[in-house]
């Protein structure tokens, strides 16, 4: 016998008593076999044949013929009781379950084995694998069978669970259900009550009485408080967060079949802001976590699978889509979003914007294979157009403007809006998903095919083809394995410059026909016979695909392997590393037409080219993490130390030839005229991390995170920065005096404080004085180009880090056994020492802004969430959660400088006191009625009765001068929503589900730029000049009108178009984003089906977008996404409408089906 | 237990900080680092283009600078300020031609054009500064002789873009050296008399320089007699008649330069750098910014080698009643850059330099209907709005409009500016002598060297003065010249009725002011 008392075994859960395990002899036989894999005892065969023997003594008997020891504390199990066993070479794993009837787990360390109860779900759920050399034998005279309770384990809607716990109350007798959700327990009493339990769901006691089989429907658990939550480099109980983190579970009612990620996000969380750049396939999106706190690179971090993406858009069209398409939204099991610097620090410099990780799914434990398909198919359609001039309108506007195209009076009207719309635009989605699994190794396997068409033109379309392979591999218990690999490729065909297609679509005259039989192609000819000289584009000629097409292929391929050792209990290392790769291309091709021109009925054209634009981007992310995790007495402690490096490197090339020999080869090499160009750019970043989570008693929470980061984007001297932040916890609720307070399930009060960074300048090596080659002139007399190397930037060695500095003070409530919970947060976010791009002294020779460490701005807001969930009966539950922010966006400081800039009009400023971006301009105060009216007004230059009259407001030395000029100029509102929110409801009757979510903002203004395209009285064969019925009530003379002025070309020398509060509205709208009814069908459709092989199926009918309440009178007033063609996206331009596609209403149907 | 875990982490430690194949001292690879460059002369050579390069963006189709509205920016910072403010030249629908008011009109955003006027013409003189310190450095392979010329050609490029800001701003900064650092970048204005003497001292140390010509290859680099030219005309701004006049004096003896016998030569594309050339904006259509692939991103405009003229001077089809595009810009600029009224009566009856400037009833006029200068139209005055005027034809008559004078998409065309003629010198000669008391001198240049290539006799103005100043508005049309002129010679009021004292110079960019911190001042009475 040996007798060791081993006090410092980490993680030791029972240090009250240990049983001297004696070993006995005689009455039994047994036969030890090493195996071969003597260095691991868990491959240990053990073969033994025991009758009526107590535990203990078996487990002697073990002990002394092998060297392994057994430890427990003898609370846990009776081991007095009497088993009968006989086994032949089997597995330790499997002599323990059998002893102990699956209800204790063990640690393996070297050769002692600690025996414990099961405390994770994984352990117990695993069933013994009968192997057909072990002989099972189990004979317990005294342990009578008084009842055998079987029932099935379901959700609401009758989906079985499988792997819920159901123990019997007041015993240590429990099973769990199989993968049908059957189970089957016999328990001791004669009317036992069963406590079934499951992660996720409610826990419910149910008294057995009589032999009938028990069904019981489990049902969600809304608190969350047993939520797992992924966090940087690991993850929480939600009940143990202490920092603002939102949690969105992707789950039925999520719209998953879209082409973007952030489609599931839209209305499901406090503080994230999305505002899309158009309702084409695949369009970029922005996605803002508490507000605006930067005038540059104003992104969060995504984080995928613990690998850091790029999500910055690598193509310069706007016609471009989002990086974040290449990701299948059915692939996502949950969305995390960091919100405040206490969670989002372990990301230091990068995290300033805030941090969302994205976690896929992956296989499960239990030995089954579950296959997934899911699969569904709808329709879009635009549901609003500009309303235009008819023909006779338009011909009578023109007349007073200077032209004449009476000769057209009897042509019909065509609104090019309507004919080139795709009515019913089809938009699919198939999904297949294999997962599987044991306490071994797992496997996720996914597949997917998702296409969606523009619904406005046939010729936008956007395509996806991604598989997905995660998996764990435990090679032993202390070594694990594992990969999340995705590929993705994607297809995107687009019309030539769509930005503003609709608008200009509209702005066409509309008396001249876009077709023709008798034209080139089919297309109406547009010369002067046609159009009278009026600017007309025929759109349908010039995009259509026998002309040319423009593919926008791209693939995203990101894989992030890793593996992690347990160097002892509860100290774990931890290496990753991970490529995220991106290939971008464009290709603008002619096809066989090679162009109509469209001026003459006979006139071809047949400049054949192909342009080519590839860029290649790589990042490469390597991290080391170490954790430790100890509990002693009630502290609970969790250590944490990293390091994270991450590589980006960028790779363009573009080519071009023209003209090609044949069309049928879109080969640039076989143009007469080729070209090339490329580009190269990289960086990289070193971070050291380190994080202490420590609680008392689940009750005082204190958590810490250090990281430091340097990055090659800033010289050596401001090239490091530490970044630290706390977060305390409180949980009052398990305070005595809140003992009465029985209503309370959890009350937590979370404050936390920290400091995150951004390291995206404008431009990169922003401190390096450097030459550009791609400067010019001309010489001699050939005129031939030289080269002229010239330094474009100004280079600031003292550049540095943007550091945002953030508060949160938040409280988590639970009441009501979970019906209702809540969660409050303030947050106060001030970013500091701003990447701004400032003027530089013109005297220095430069003249773009550079690049330098300026100002402040603040954010600030509350943050409200709320559920309510009621099981009314088992028939029907529902819950309800609704959330809203509140933002306060405030440049503080702007070292003294104003930006004012534009897409067209200098319309947005950025400056000291006031939002970042806000409308700028004059204000107007009605039309002018008479000269009368002018005269007695501030001198305004070239107004005229009819024109409109702007205010004066101010002058040279601050105070109203006379003359109305740019110092009249003033703030016309903001893009920043005073608040936005998000609500969803979801019901479950019977085997109907149905849900709701919805989501809007208010208090924001938009600059209508689309409608000042058609109110402006302006021509141009880019966007037409046909104008919104809106100008019917123009000014004709005094009285006539005093908001629509008289009719000028070009709105005269009064400028009446230029930027005023005209055209500045109300943006706030309430959008449904998504309705969704299911029917989840019963088991018995499926009966007939060979050997039950579907296991569960569901179909649904959605509607996304379906409705849309708002004052706007543009066609959306969510598509305003501040984009432009040089700078990208950018905060300092947004919530402009330029008439890009509007988000379409579409209704899909759709099929799961679980094998 | 310790062990390991000591262990752990001093191997993640070690592991982290071996495994370093993230350098952080990273170069950009899209650009050379400004310590690699300025070694030899081929290097040189590339620095002294780059400062040739700013005098084309006074003429640059847009500059992304960042700041103005539109994604291409502020467009051709010179000839809305320089040509558009005058009384010859105006644009559609804008009825007064008051100083002021032009400079509003000129532009959607007065203060970006002139901002533009201010960086192009200090980014010049800060890379001429950037060139004069490099070639004093250590490793710099150059030749004694060689690194003379460039010094030459740097103070030769530097003194003319100050003599530009000397014109604009009457007393703008004076830049000598290369800005160390931001707070040091900002430099305040300096006086009248340290410009004048700074740039002459500039011009004369170019004229010591600079070699008599360039090669073929080289042709269009500024010369020893183009240095002595701007001598003089730095001096008739300074109204040191003196010495004006024996710096033109020695010009003129040089021979370098000559009158063409027929005035359209002088502006004819295919007629660039000739012999009444003393200092040109170099264009060139080898690189066309509408299909160009460097271009591809429309801010680095810096590489666009044209001039721009069709886009505003061209009439856009609208402006065409019932027509197709006729010439210049398909897309239809509706701001048409047109001739007033005034110009067109100055000419007197046979001057041949009135069917070069400017379109006349019944002249052919080539229309573009596909970027190409194919059709022939007639022109008739009925295609303006208004009856203010007529269409400009410098550089815009049928003789430049061919298709390799044009871009394939017709808003831009090639032929280099003009920016400083012999016959322009000419009569600032004629200036300087009458000034200085030598009217039958002067008058004699303008009677027997301008008025007679023009096919015109003497001129029967009796005063000296009244006939320069008309005889120099009708030779330099159209060239940007006029609105310095009605300036230095103050005859403002009479020229535009309502004038200001404060017109006598261009206000300073405010986005220079407020980048200063109050180093700059504005000009008096803006």
């Amino acid at each position: 016998m040996n007798l060791t008392r081993i006090t410092h075994y980490c993680g030791l859960e029972n240090k009250s008593r240990f049983l001297l395990n004696m070993k006995i002899s005689a009455l039994l036989s047994i036969v030890m076999i090493f195996s071969s894999f003597a260095n691991s005892y868990s491959q240990i065969e053990i073969s033994i044949d025991v009758k009526n023997q107590p535990i203990i003594k078996v487990l002697d008997e073990i002990e002394s013929e092998t060297d392994l020891r057994f430890i427990f504390g003898s609370e846990i199990y009776d081991f007095q009781k009497l088993i009968s066993l006989s086994v032949n070479k089997a597995k330790l794993n499997d002599v323990i379950k059998l002893i102990f009837e699956n209800r204790l787990s063990y640690d393996l360390n070297e050769n002692v084995v600690l025996l414990k109860k099961s405390s994770e779900q994984q352990a117990i759920i695993n069933t013994v694998q009968t192997k057909s050399d072990v002989i099972i034998t189990k004979t317990n005279e005294e342990d009578i069978i008084q009842i055998i309770a079987e029932g099935i384990v379901t959700d609401s809607r009758g989906n079985p669970l499988p792997g819920a716990t159901v123990i019997e109350v007041g015993t240590d007798n429990g099973t769990t259900s199989d993968f049908d959700g059957k189970f089957s327990i016999v328990t001791t009493n004669e009317n036992p009550t069963l406590k079934i339990s499951f992660i996720g769901f409610l826990s419910q006691e149910i008294s057995v009485e009589g032999d009938s089989e028990i069904n019981i429907v489990l049902v969600a658990d809304v608190s969350g408080l047993d939520d797992v939550v992924v966090v940087g480099f690991g993850t929480q109980n939600r009940r143990d967060v202490t920092s603002a983190i939102s949690k969105i579970v992707v789950d039925d009612s999520s719209p998953k079949s879209t082409a973007n990620i952030q489609s599931l996000i839209y209305g499901r969380s406090a503080g994230i802001q999305i505002t899309s750049q158009s309702g084409e396939p695949g369009a970029p999106a922005e996605v803002r976590i508490r507000g605006i706190g930067t005038t540059g690179n104003s992104k969060p971090l995504w984080i995928i699978d613990g690998l850091p993406i790029n999500v910055q858009q690598a193509g310069f069209s706007t016609t471009g889509y989002s990086p974040l398409s290449g990701i299948n939204p059915s692939d996502i099991k949950s969305i995390e979003v960091l919100k405040d610097a206490s969670s989002a620090a372990i990301y230091g410099a990068r995290a300033s914007n805030g941090v969302i990780i994205v976690t896929t799914k992956r296989g499960g434990n239990t030995g089954k294979t579950e296959v997934n398909y899911e699969s569904s198919f709808g329709f879009q359609t635009l549901t609003n157009y500009y309303d235009v001039l008819n023909t006779s309108q338009y011909i009578a506007l023109s007349q007073e403007l200077g032209n004449d195209y009476s000769q057209f009076s009897n042509n019909p009207t065509y609104d090019g809006q309507r004919l080139f719309a795709n009515d019913n635009a089809p938009i699919e989605n198939h999904n297949l998903s294999i997962t599987g699994g044991n306490e071994n190794a797992n496997y996720g396997i996914m597949a997917n095919y998702f296409r969606q068409e523009s619904a406005q033109n046939t010729q936008s379309e956007f395509e996806r083809f991604s598989f997905r392979v995660n998996s764990d591999i435990k090679v032993n218990d202390k070594l694990k394995f594992g990969e999340s690999l995705s590929l993705a490729f994607m297809n995107k065909e687009n019309l030539f410059e769509a930005r503003t297609f609709l608008n200009r679509l509209g702005a066409n005259a509309p008396f001249v026909n876009y077709f023709d039989p008798n034209g080139p192609g089919g297309f109406g000819v547009i010369n002067n016979d046609t159009t009278g000289g009026a600017p007309f584009r025929n759109y349908f000629g010039v995009n259509d695909q026998r002309n040319s097409t423009l593919r926008q292929p791209f693939q995203r391929i990101n894989g992030n392997f890793y593996g992690e050792y347990e160097i002892l209990k509860g100290l774990k290392f931890r290496s990753s590393v991970g490529i995220d790769y991106v290939a971008t291309q464009t290709y603008e091709e002619s096809n066989e037409s090679g162009g109509w021109d469209l001026s003459s009925y006979d006139a071809v054209t047949s400049n054949f080219f192909v342009t080519g634009v590839r860029v290649l981007e790589q990042t490469i992310n390597f991290n080391n993490v170490l954790t430790y995790d100890t509990s002693f007495g009630k502290h609970n402690l969790k250590l944490l130390a990293g390091h994270e490096e991450s590589s980006y490197n960028y790779d363009f090339i573009n080519w071009r030839g023209v003209p090609l020999l044949n069309p049928n080869v879109k080969i640039a090499a076989t143009g007469d005229n080729i070209s090339a160009n490329d580009d190269k750019d990289h960086w990289a970043i070193r971070g050291f991390l380190g994080r202490v989570n420590y609680n008392f008693d689940q009750k005082y929470y204190l958590t810490v995170n250090v990281r430091e980061d340097s990055s090659s984007r800033f010289q050596e001297g401001n090239r490091s920065q530490i970044f630290p932040s706390f977060s305390t916890a409180w949980r009052i609720s398990d305070e005595s005096f809140m003992d009465n307070a029985n209503f309370i399930d959890d009350l937590k009060l979370r404050a936390s404080y920290g400091e995150v960074g951004n390291q995206l300048t404008g431009i990169n090596f922003a401190y390096i004085p450097s030459l550009r080659s791609t400067e010019f002139y001309t010489l001699g007399t050939n005129q031939d180009l030289v080269r002229a190397p010239a330094a474009y930037n100004y280079a600031n060695p003292a550049l540095s880090w943007e550091t945002s500095v953030q508060m949160d003070i938040g409280l988590d409530v639970v009441l009501f056994e979970g019906a209702i919970n809540a969660t409050f947060d303030y947050y106060q976010k001030t970013t500091k020492d701003l990447l701004v791009a400032v003027p530089v002294p013109g005297t220095s020779g430069f003249y773009p802004n550079t690049d330098a460490n300026v100002g402040s701005v603040e954010n600030n807001g509350l943050e409200f969430s709320v559920g309510y969930n009621k099981t009314v009966n088992s028939d029907f539950n529902f819950s309800v959660n609704a959330n809203l922010t509140t933002v306060n966006n405030q440049v503080i400081d702007l070292g003294g400088s104003e930006i004012i800039t534009g897409i067209d009009l200098q319309s947005h400023r950025t400056a000291e006191g006031f939002e970042i971006g806000h409308f700028y301009g004059l204000q107007t105060d009605g039309l002018f009625q008479t000269q009368a009216d002018i005269d007695s007004h501030a001198t305004q230059t070239g107004a005229a009765p009819g024109d409109i009259k702007f205010k004066d407001l101010s002058g040279p030395n601050g105070v109203p001068d006379g003359v109305i000029d740019d110092l009249d100029r003033t703030y016309l509102g903001s893009p920043v929503p005073e608040f936005f929110y998000g609500f969803s409801l979801n019901a479950n009757y019977r085997k109907f589900d149905f849900s709701i979510i919805g989501q809007g903002t208010s208090g924001n203004e938009i600059f209508n730029n689309a409608r000042l395209t058609l109110e402006d009285y302006t021509n141009s064969t880019e966007s037409g000049d046909n104008q919104s019925i809106s100008v019917l009530n123009r000014w004709t003379g005094p009285g006539s009108s005093n908001e629509i002025p008289r009719a000028i070309v070009n709105g005269g020398p009064n400028a009446n178009n230029r930027m005023s509060d005209r055209w500045i509205e109300d943006g706030s709208f309430l959008r449904i984003r998504n309705i969704q009814l299911g029917y989840s069908i019963p088991q018995d459709a499926f009966s007939s089906i060979k050997a039950n092989m579907i296991k569960k199926g569901r179909v649904y009918v959605n509607a996304q977008n379906m409705f849309t309440f708002t004052n706007y009178s543009g066609l959306d007033p969510e598509a305003t996404r501040g984009f432009t063609f040089s700078r990208g996206e950018t905060p300092l331009i947004s919530g402009q409408d330029d008439g890009r596609t509007p988000t379409p209403v579409t209704i899909q149907m759709g099929i799961q089906l679980t094998f | 237990m310790k062990k390991y875990i000591t262990i752990s982490i001093l191997s993640l430690l070690a592991f982290a900080t071996i495994y370093r194949c993230n350098d952080l001292d990273l170069e950009p690879l899209n650009r050379l680092s400004e310590a690699a460059y300025y070694k030899t002369a081929a290097d040189f050579d590339g620095a002294i283009f780059s400062v040739y390069s700013s005098t084309q963006d006074y003429f640059a189709p847009g500059l992304g600078d960042g700041t103005s509205g539109f994604d291409g920016g502020t467009r051709m910072p010179w000839q809305k300020l320089v040509g558009l403010t005058d009384d010859d030249m105006f644009q559609q629908y804008t009825n007064d031609s008051a100083y002021d008011a032009q400079i509003l009109q000129g532009s959607s955003d007065p203060e970006a054009t002139l901002s533009l006027a201010f960086r192009v013409t200090y980014k010049g003189i800060y890379r001429a500064n950037l060139i004069l310190k490099k070639i004093e450095e250590d490793d710099v392979d150059l030749t004694e002789a060689k690194k003379a010329t460039y010094i030459a050609e740097a103070k030769f490029l530097r003194a003319f873009f100050h003599f530009q800001a000397m014109k604009l701003w009457g007393n703008p900064p004076l830049v000598t050296e290369v800005a160390e650092n931001l707070a040091t970048a900002s430099i305040p204005n300096s006086t009248s008399e340290a410009l004048y003497a700074a740039i002459l001292s500039d011009f004369e140390a170019a004229f010591t320089g600079l070699p008599l010509s360039w090669d073929d290859s080289n042709k269009g680099r500024a010369t020893k007699w183009a240095a002595k030219a701007y001598v003089g005309k730095v001096n008739v701004w300074k109204q040191d008649w003196t010495a004006a006049t024996s710096a033109f004096q020695e010009v003129v003896g040089s021979g370098a330069f000559a009158l063409e016998s027929n005035y359209d030569d002088v502006f004819a594309w295919d007629n660039e750098n000739n012999i009444e050339s003393i200092f040109e904006i170099q264009a060139s259509g080898n690189f066309d910014g509408n299909n160009n692939i460097w271009v591809m991103d429309d801010t680095e405009i810096a590489a666009q080698q044209g001039m721009l003229r069709p886009f505003h001077f061209g009439i856009s089809n609208q402006l065409h009643p019932g027509g197709n595009a006729v010439v210049g810009w398909r897309g239809g600029w509706a701001q048409l850059w047109a001739a007033t009224k005034e110009i067109e009566e100055l000419f007197e009856p046979g001057d041949k330099r009135f069917p070069v400037s400017l379109y006349a009833e019944g002249d052919d006029y080539i229309g573009m209907p596909d970027g190409k200068p194919t059709e022939v139209f007639t022109y008739t005055k009925d295609w303006m709005h208004t009856a203010k005027g007529t269409n400009i034809k410098k550089y815009m008559g049928p003789r430049n409009s061919v298709t390799e004078n044009y871009s394939s998409n017709g808003g831009t065309d090639y032929s280099n500016h003009r920016w400083f003629r012999y016959g322009g010198m000419l009569l600032l000669y004629a200036e300087a002598l009458i000034q200085s008391g030598n009217t039958s001198a002067g008058m004699d240049i303008i009677n027997n060297q301008i008025r007679s290539r023009a096919g015109l006799g003497a001129t029967t103005e009796a005063d000296p003065i009244k006939a320069l100043i008309d005889e120099r508005r009708r030779e330099l049309a159209f060239e940007y010249h006029r609105i310095f002129d009605v300036q230095r010679w103050g005859i403002g009021a009479q020229v535009f009725g309502n004038w200001d004292s404060r017109f006598r110079y261009f206000p300073m960019p405010q986005r220079e002011i407020d980048a200063s911190k109050g180093e700059l001042t504005q000009s008096p009475g803006w």
